[in-house]
C-alpha cells in the first residue's frame, strides 16, 4: 500500500466516521485533530473520560504548548496510528512485518534528524505535558542517543542545568568516579 | 449548564498559573526522570558522566538504585583497581552485572581484595563474566566465588589457568549457577565435569570449547544429571564418541548443541541427538562420519530446526536435504553445505527452492 506523505499541518478529515478536536496553542495556533490521535493525549482522554461526557466538537486551548510543537506530535502520533494499523494487518506475515518495522524506523530516523537540541527538549516538555507515553518513549532514545559520548558541560548546556557544584565537590566526584573513565588511573 | 470547553480551559489554566514554579519543579523532577529511563540506554562512562552535572541531579540519580546495577570494564587497563574504586560506592552495593571480558591488569589479589573491602557489595551479583582474564587462578576463583554466593552466570573463556580445583571452589560456593562458560579453559578435566553434575541439576547452559582433556565419562555425568540442559557446546572437542553421544537424549530441553570436529561421531549417535525435539540450532561441521541416514533422523524428530550446518559432511547428499525440506522448511533460516560435495544441488536457489526462508548459507569459514 502506498504511503501518503503526512502533512505536518493537520486539515479537518472529511470521513464520515472521524470527528475532530480543535486545539489552540499558546502561540495562536489553531488544529484540526482526529479525535484517535488527540486521545493519545492522555491529559485530553482522561480529561473525556473523567466527565464521562459524550465528545463533542469543541476548541481547548493548551497553555503550555506552541504551534511548531503540537504540529510536530499530531505529526507523529498520526504516523505512529498508521504503523499500529500496518503492523497489525501484517500480523503473522514475516516480510510484510519486517517492512513495516523499517518504514517505521526510516521516519522516525528522519524525524528525530530534523529536531534540533531545543526543539527536542520542548518536545519533552510537550509531551510529558501532554502525557503521551509511546513519543515520550521515542524521544528520550533519541536524547540518549544525542548525548553519548559527549562531555559534562554539553549535557549541561543540551538540558539548560546550572553547574552548583562547588570546585571542591566537583573534584571529589571526579576523583571517586575516575574508575570510570579511560585515561585516568584509579589509586 | 457548564460550558465543556470553559471547563478543560480552567482546569488547564489553573496548570498555567503554575508554569513558572513548574519550570523549575519540571528540572529537579522530571530532568532526573527522564534521565533515569534515558541511562538504560547509556554506556556506562556516559552515565557516571551525569553525576557531575549538577548536585541535586548526582542526588537524584545515587537514589535509583536500578540503574547501579551493572559495571562494565571491558577491555579497560588497570582493571583490578577499577573495580575495587568502584564497589567501594555505596550506590553500587546492588550490583548484579560485573564485565571484566578481555580487562587488563586483573589478578587473583583483586578478586581476593573485594572479598575483604566489598564483600557487601557482591551478595547479589548475578552474573560475573571473566573471559579473557588470563591471569586469574584458582585462588582469584576461591576469593570471588566465596564472596558471591548468589552467582547464576559465570564465564572464564580462555583462560589455561584454572583448574579442577577452582571449579571445586566454585561448586562449594555458588550453589545457584544456571550458566558456566568454560571455553577454552585447556586444563579442565572430567573430575570438573563431574562436579558440576553433581552440583548443578538446574544448568541450563555449558560451553565446553576446546577443553581438550575431557573424555567421554565426564561429558556422561553432565548428560545424564543436567536434564535442564537447554545449551551445550561441545566445539573443537574430537575425542568423544557415541559412547557418550548417545546420551544426549536425555537432554529433552536442549535447544543448542555445537557439534563441530565430533569426528567420532555416528549415524547412531546423531539418531539419539534426534530424540532432543526441540532443537534449534544444531552444529554438525566436520563430523566427517555422518551420512544422509542420520540427518534423516534430525529431520524427523527435530521439526523446529532452524540453523543446521553440515559444512565438510562430504557423506550426505541431496536425499537428507529433501528430508529436511519435508520437515523445517517453514523454520530453517541458516544452512551451510559448503564442501557437501556430495550434494549435488546446492546452489543458492536451489537451496531457496527447498528452504523458502533461508537468509544464510554460511556459518564455517
Amino acid at each position: 500500500m502506498a504511503d501518503d506523505g503526512v502533512n505536518t499541518k493537520v486539515e479537518a478529515v472529511s470521513k464520515a466516521t472521524t470527528e475532530t478536536i480543535e486545539l489552540r496553542t499558546e502561540d495562536g495556533g489553531v488544529f484540526d485533530v482526529d479525535k484517535p490521535v488527540a486521545m493519545e493525549f492522555l491529559i485530553l482522554k482522561s480529561f473525556y473520560e473523567d466527565e464521562g461526557r459524550v465528545f463533542d466538537k469543541t476548541s481547548i486551548r493548551l497553555p503550555n504548548v506552541k504551534q511548531l510543537e503540537l504540529s510536530k506530535v499530531i505529526e507523529y502520533c498520526t504516523r505512529a496510528l498508521e504503523f499500529g494499523a500496518k503492523s497489525a494487518a501484517a500480523a503473522g506475515d514475516k516480510d510484510a512485518e519486517r517492512m513495516v518495522r523499517q518504514e517505521r524506523e526510516g521516519f522516525e530516523a528522519e524525524f528525530v534528524d530534523e529536531l534540533s537540541n531545543e526543539m527536542l527538549k520542548e518536545l519533552i516538555l510537550a509531551v510529558n505535558f501532554l502525557d503521551i507515553k509511546e513519543m515520550l518513549d521515542f524521544l528520550i532514545r533519541s536524547v540518549a542517543n544525542r548525548i553519548r559520548n559527549r562531555s559534562v558541560a554539553y549535557v549541561r548546556q543540551f538540558f539548560d542545568i546550572e553547574n552548583d557544584f562547588t570546585p571542591q565537590e566537583e573534584d571529589q566526584i571526579h576523583q571517586e568516579n575516575a574508575w570510570a573513565f579511560e585515561g585516568v588511573d584509579a589509586d | 449548564m457548564k460550558n465543556y470547553a470553559e471547563m478543560a480551559e480552567t482546569r488547564l489554566a489553573l496548570s498555567e498559573m503554575e508554569a513558572a514554579e513548574a519550570e523549575v519543579v519540571w528540572n529537579r523532577k522530571t530532568v532526573p526522570k527522564v534521565l533515569k529511563i534515558v541511562s538504560t540506554r547509556l554506556l556506562q562512562r556516559d552515565l557516571v558522566s551525569l553525576l557531575l552535572v549538577s548536585p541535586w541531579l548526582y542526588r537524584s540519580l545515587v537514589s535509583y538504585p536500578s540503574i547501579w546495577l551493572s559495571l562494565d570494564f571491558s577491555e579497560m587497563g588497570n582493571a583490578g583497581n577499577r573495580v575495587v574504586a568502584a564497589l567501594s560506592l555505596p550506590r553500587y552495593c546492588y550490583v548484579k552485572h560485573i564485565k571484566l571480558e578481555f580487562a587488563q591488569d586483573i589478578e587473583d589479589k583483586h578478586l581476593e581484595l573485594l572479598k575483604i573491602k566489598c564483600l557487601d557489595s557482591l551478595q547479589n551479583l548475578e552474573c560475573l563474566n571473566l573471559n579473557g582474564c588470563q591471569k586469574i587462578s584458582d585462588k582469584g576463583i576461591e576469593a570471588i566465588t566465596n564472596a558471591c554466593p548468589t552467582l547464576k552466570v559465570f564465564s572464564i573463556y580462555w583462560n589455561v589457568r584454572i583448574t579442577d580445583m577452582g571449579i571445586k571452589h566454585l561448586v562449594k560456593n555458588c550453589k545457584y549457577v544456571t550458566e558456566l562458560n568454560l571455553s577454552g579453559c585447556k586444563n579442565i578435566s572430567d573430575k570438573s565435569l563431574q562436579l558440576v553434575a553433581e552440583n548443578y541439576s538446574k544448568l541450563e547452559l555449558l560451553n565446553l570449547t576446546r577443553c581438550t582433556k575431557l573424555t567421554d565419562h565426564g561429558l556422561q555425568q553432565i548428560l545424564l544429571k543436567c536434564s535442564f540442559l537447554q545449551s551445550l557446546n561441545l566445539y573443537a572437542l574430537s575425542g568423544f564418541t557415541d559412547l557418550a553421544y548417545k546420551s544426549i537424549s536425555l537432554l529433552t530441553q536442549l535447544k543448542f548443541l555445537d557439534l563441530c570436529g565430533a569426528q567420532n561421531l555416528s549415524d547412531e549417535g546423531l539418531a539419539c541427538v534426534a530424540k532432543c525435539v526441540n532443537l534449534v540450532c544444531l552444529n554438525l561441521t566436520w563430523c566427517i562420519r555422518v551420512t544422509d541416514l542420520g540427518v534423516i533422523c534430525i529431520a524427523q524428530g527435530c521439526t523446529s530446526l532452524e540453523f543446521l550446518s553440515l559444512f565438510g559432511i562430504v557423506g550426505v547428499t541431496d536425499k537428507c536435504l529433501e528430508a529436511l525440506s519435508r520437515s523445517c522448511s517453514n523454520t530453517i533460516t541458516t544452512l551451510d553445505v559448503n564442501g557437501c560435495i556430495g550434494i549435488k544441488r546446492r546452489s543458492r536457489d536451489e537451496l531457496l527452492h527447498l528452504f523458502p526462508h533461508l537468509k544464510c548459507f554460511k556459518v564455517h569459514s
